[in-house]
């Protein structure tokens, strides 16, 4: 069943909707019924791709009475999957190191056959060797301390890398970010490439004379250090905040506590690197920031981005980037909420750290387990690219038709585990037309959803696993 | 206080209410008084298109994070909102209905006349609580009628299913026995042997105490060897001394409010009952009819029972200051545990936590059909304790079994649910379904899930979740959650003071396993089918509630 997703109705619908995206991108009128059409057919093979390839998702499948002919309308009711699915797994299996247990729920929840990886000693082991076979293991630590973990497969691996390169660089140069003559460049090139040439060329000469600063981890499989380390890929020279990886192992020792020696070495080296060398980080990259004469491309969360501004100030003042700098950030505040400060504070520190004018400063939103990104446009609205479908859920997570509610994305190119994604996040979409001028859905405020009210005393104090 | 005249009743409670149109819906508004030191207060009149239009700014006004609106004060009157449920369906029928509350200021029901409050209350004999708990019980009885409209009034915006809102209202006279008061207090703070009710109301001598002396007496006494002045032996007294209490209650159930009141009664004590969101009418009720019956009595006139809306800085501020309140009691939702502990640092605060029941299943339960049936029986009893969301009841199960066994208990289980449902039809809010299809859609994707629908959606269930299962994600809304073991031992691990009450079957593998689980921090370890039973006076959370609300004095 492999094969429905190499059909040629699937392929044709995958690359209208690539298409699209580039044409949405560069200001194009679309027929949004016609994209609309293309990405729900998709939704329908992809879920007999699922129902035939994913025993959980079949599972769901058969509880609700529905086999391997779904339509968008049944897709939506009743088979979304919410992103616990990703830490459905259970604790003890890391706990006791039971890799060849972690390989059978991977099974359960993709389509990725998981063979037998031998002795593995630690998360790390386990990513690396999955890796090597062809899966890509992208982590996120979570704020209730259970990690999640979303199998993508070669197919799926390429969509999260380069999907975003169809329709970034126009973003980026209807926000004057990109000189005009490179806009008008990648708009023309837009227009006549086929999407894989226009990523191909965009990936290698894209970034070329940017020097890339990100406020990441060199390494590690956990969401946004990839994107980080992707980018840094492409650019012309590459400086990380933290020049080591991000260990799973240690992030899952600091929230659980270290369970022996190894552990506790792991992350001994963790907080050696991230907490007693961050001066010492602070001051390097600050002085890689200054001897920079290209572009500067600075990337990072919120509160990291925040923390440069401020070390920058006092260590010497302002820091003017080079004339084509930009700076992007995105993954929210997560566990430094208590630092959190008004997004317009944020803009106007950065702003005036790095001598950078308004359009030249941006947020995007995303999360691990959907392909592709959402940037914030002039108007401080998050663009949903063509290829998604955003849709509103109201508190019971049924389809809702107002604007305010959980988000669910439905992702074309998530192959290797169910797209069909209910966030935790709760939003407010906008379905009219952008006062950027740009097309298509829009996502105004983005906010954690609400934790279910509990009232009386029949409540549970923290989260405890039984 | 302005009281209209018109009235057709000459019940004294059902008069009064008529008369000033309280505790009746008129267009959707159910108007709620306050006692304020004694005094009713009444809410103004106000129109349901204002309340209308101000939910409707405070709805536009909404951030997606955050959940609708249910309170909001518009012109001194503070408004709650609760959705309108259909009884026959047990669905939201999309409607709203309000209860319009006056406002009062946080200084105005704090007690600090302390000569007053030990002349007036401290003082007062105990025969005076029970005379007032008896004269407050035969006025609800008199006035049953009345009551039994407020039941009915209330019931539409009752979240929990019939049977427990109106086994709510039937317990007032079982909890307002003055029996059963009496002996509350003179067990729970008997001390040296001496009656509970003697030490509350006065000094009392400590017999066969071995008195010690300071080394500084004896050095004193060597010194000043001829005078005799430096000690004298003395007969030390004890006394229970009454305190000024504040009662934060919650609204799973209609009677809590009540409950703490009677403690902060029982005790002699000033107190402010807070009333909860979900249950204001119960508590205003009672209030009304103490200031009622008993208008110039101690215990009322000491007595303040009001509603604001929890957080709430303009009146917490004052509350949670040292000088305020000598005891804080809260019961409830872990934001409100936790806001209350961080922000009353100084004041001695009793905190019934959010907890959790478990309940443990050996293999004895499959010897028969018959004590299959018996285990589905009492495990259902013990999960569905104010419909699966009281502190005591059951979340999660461990089943000693086969797969085939633990899957023929999740049948039996499941169709004794079916036939709960039919009785007593199930209401489970939209954001319960949230969580629950967030379970079945994710991270219980893979488990063995046996539901009962009622109109095409989930009324209840039983899930075997074969691997750990998180209980912050459990919805509980008649959700059986099964997790299998091969001994019931292996459930210990996850036992921590979080854990309220553990049911065990067959009784005698509670008793082998009593004394490590109730070791691990559990208040209450019961032999299965028993979470829900209790008598007046027992320990509460692990503590004996009273002996925690006075303070004891030496002399």
């Amino acid at each position: 069943m492999q094969a429905l997703i190499e059909s040629p109705e699937y392929l044709k619908a995958s690359e209208e909707l690539k298409s699209a995206m580039m044409a949405w991108a560069r200001g194009d009128r679309l027929d949004w019924q016609n994209v609309a059409s293309q990405r729900r057919r998709v939704f329908e093979l992809n879920h007999r791709h699922y129902y035939h390839n994913i025993p959980a998702y079949r599972r769901l499948c058969e509880r609700e009475n529905l086999g391997e002919v779904a339509t968008f309308a049944q897709i939506t009711s009743h088979l979304m999957i919410a992103d616990d699915i990703f830490k459905s797994y259970p604790q003890q299996l890391l706990d006791k190191r039971d890799f060849s247990g972690m390989n059978a729920w991977l099974r359960e929840i993709s389509t990725f056959p998981c063979e037998d990886l031998g002795p593995i000693d630690t998360i790390d082991e386990w990513i690396t060797a999955l890796n090597a076979q062809g899966l890509h293991l992208v982590f996120s630590s979570g704020t209730s301390g259970q990690m999640s973990f979303v199998p993508r497969d070669a197919r799926t691996w390429k969509a999260f890398l380069e999907l975003p390169y169809l329709y970034l660089p126009q973003l980026l140069g209807r926000r004057g970010v990109i000189s005009r003559v490179k806009t008008w460049l990648v708009r023309f090139l837009a227009k006549v490439m086929a999407p894989d040439q226009f990523v191909a060329l965009i990936k290698r000469f894209g970034m070329r004379d940017i020097d890339g600063f990100f406020m990441n981890f060199s390494g590690g499989a956990q969401g946004i250090q990839l994107v980080g380390q992707e980018a840094g890929k492409m650019t012309r020279t590459a400086h990380f905040l933290y020049q080591t990886e991000m260990s799973p192992t240690a992030v899952r020792a600091i929230i659980r506590g270290p369970r022996n020696e190894r552990e506790e070495m792991i992350v001994e080296n963790f907080l050696q690197a991230t907490v007693k060398d961050k001066n010492a980080n602070y001051e390097r990259i600050i002085g890689e920031l200054e001897s920079s004469t290209h572009p500067v491309m600075l990337f990072g969360t919120p509160y990291l981005v925040k923390e440069l501004c401020e070390k920058v100030w006092l260590k010497r003042g302002r820091l003017p980037l080079p004339t084509g700098s930009h700076v992007i950030y995105g993954g929210g505040w997560k566990s430094f909420d208590g630092a959190r400060i008004p997004e317009s504070e944020l803009l106007a520190l950065i702003q005036n750290t790095f001598g950078l004018t308004h359009d030249h400063v941006f947020e995007g939103y995303s999360m691990t387990e959907v392909n592709g990104l959402m940037v914030k446009c002039e108007a401080n609205a998050y663009h949903v690219p063509p290829h998604m479908e955003a849709l509103i859920l109201a508190n019971d997570l049924t389809i809702s038709e107002s604007s305010v509610g959980t988000l669910a994305l439905l992702d074309p190119f998530a192959t290797s585990y169910p797209g069909f994604l209910i966030t935790g996040d709760n939003v407010k979409l906008d379905r009219g037309r952008c006062r950027c001028g740009l097309e298509g859905h829009t996502i105004l405020q983005v906010e954690r959803a609400p934790g279910r009210e509990v009232k009386g005393c029949g409540g549970i104090m923290a989260t405890i696993n039984l | 206080m302005e009281i209209d005249t018109h009235t057709t009743s000459n019940l004294p409670l059902t008069r009064f209410c008529q008369a000033n149109r309280l505790l009746q819906r008129d267009d959707g508004i159910c108007r709620l008084p306050f006692l304020i030191k004694g005094e009713v207060r009444l809410p103004k009149t106000i129109a349901r298109v204002t309340i209308e239009e101000a939910f409707r700014a405070c709805d536009a006004r909404r951030s997606p994070g955050t959940t609708e609106a249910h309170s909001l004060t518009i012109d001194d009157v503070q408004v709650l909102r609760e959705a309108v449920i259909d009884r026959d369906t047990m669905k939201g029928t999309g409607e709203w209905a309000y209860s319009v509350m006056p406002a009062f200021k946080p200084h105005e029901v704090v007690d600090h006349a302390y000569g007053e409050l030990v002349h007036d209350l401290y003082n007062m004999p105990f025969s005076e609580v029970l005379r007032f708990v008896k004269i407050v019980e035969q006025t609800l009885a008199l006035e049953y009628e009345f009551i039994d409209r407020v039941r009915a009034e209330t019931l539409q915006t009752s979240q929990l299913p019939d049977l427990w809102h109106n086994a709510g209202f039937a317990a007032f006279p079982i909890l307002l026995n003055e029996n059963t008061i009496g002996q509350l207090v003179d067990n729970d703070l008997r001390a040296y042997g001496i009656r509970g009710r003697d030490l509350l109301d006065t000094w009392q001598s400590v017999p066969q105490a071995d008195l010690s002396p300071a080394p500084i007496n004896i050095a004193m006494a060597l010194i000043d060897s001829d005078g005799g002045s430096a000690w004298r032996e003395r007969k030390p007294q004890l006394r229970a001394m009454p305190t000024r209490q504040l009662h934060i209650t919650a609204g799973n159930s209609p009677q809590i409010p009540l409950l703490s009141l009677i403690r902060a009664i029982a005790t002699k004590s000033p107190a402010v009952i807070k009333l909860p969101f979900g249950a204001t009418a119960p508590g205003s009720l009672i209030a009304l009819a103490a200031a009622v019956a008993l208008p110039n009595h101690p215990l009322t006139r000491h007595l303040s029972v009001v509603y604001w809306p929890g957080g709430d800085r303009k009146y917490e501020d004052t509350f949670f200051l040292p000088t305020s309140f000598d005891r804080i009691v809260v019961w409830g939702a872990p934001t409100a545990v936790i806001s209350v502990k961080e922000r009353a640092p100084f004041s001695k605060v009793l905190a019934f936590n959010p907890r959790f029941g478990l309940s443990l299943i050996g293999r004895e339960a499959f010897a028969t059909v018959a004590t299959m049936h018996e285990a589905a029986v009492r495990a259902i009893s013990d999960s569905l304790i104010a419909n699966q969301k009281a502190c005591i009841a059951s979340q999660v199960l461990f089943v000693e079994g086969t797969d085939e066994q633990i899957i023929s208990f999740a049948r039996e289980v499941q169709s004794l649910l079916k036939t709960v449902d039919a009785q007593i039809p199930n209401h489970i809010e939209p954001s319960l379904r949230g969580a629950l299809r967030r379970l079945q859609n994710g991270g219980l994707i893979n488990a063995d899930w046996f539901t009962n629908d009622v109109n095409g959606q989930f009324s209840s269930g039983v899930v075997i979740a074969k691997n750990e299962f998180n209980v912050a994600q459990h919805p509980m809304c008649r959700l059986l959650v099964l997790r299998p073991v091969r001994d019931l031992r292996e459930a210990l691990s996850g036992l921590t003071h979080a854990v309220s009450t553990v049911s065990v079957f067959p009784a005698n593998r509670k008793d082998i396993l009593r004394d490590e689980i109730a070791a691990r921090g559990v208040s209450n370890v019961v032999t299965l089918g028993e979470s829900g039973t209790g008598y007046a006076g027992q320990s509460h959370d692990g503590m004996m509630v009273l002996t925690e609300l006075v303070d004891w004095k030496n002399s």
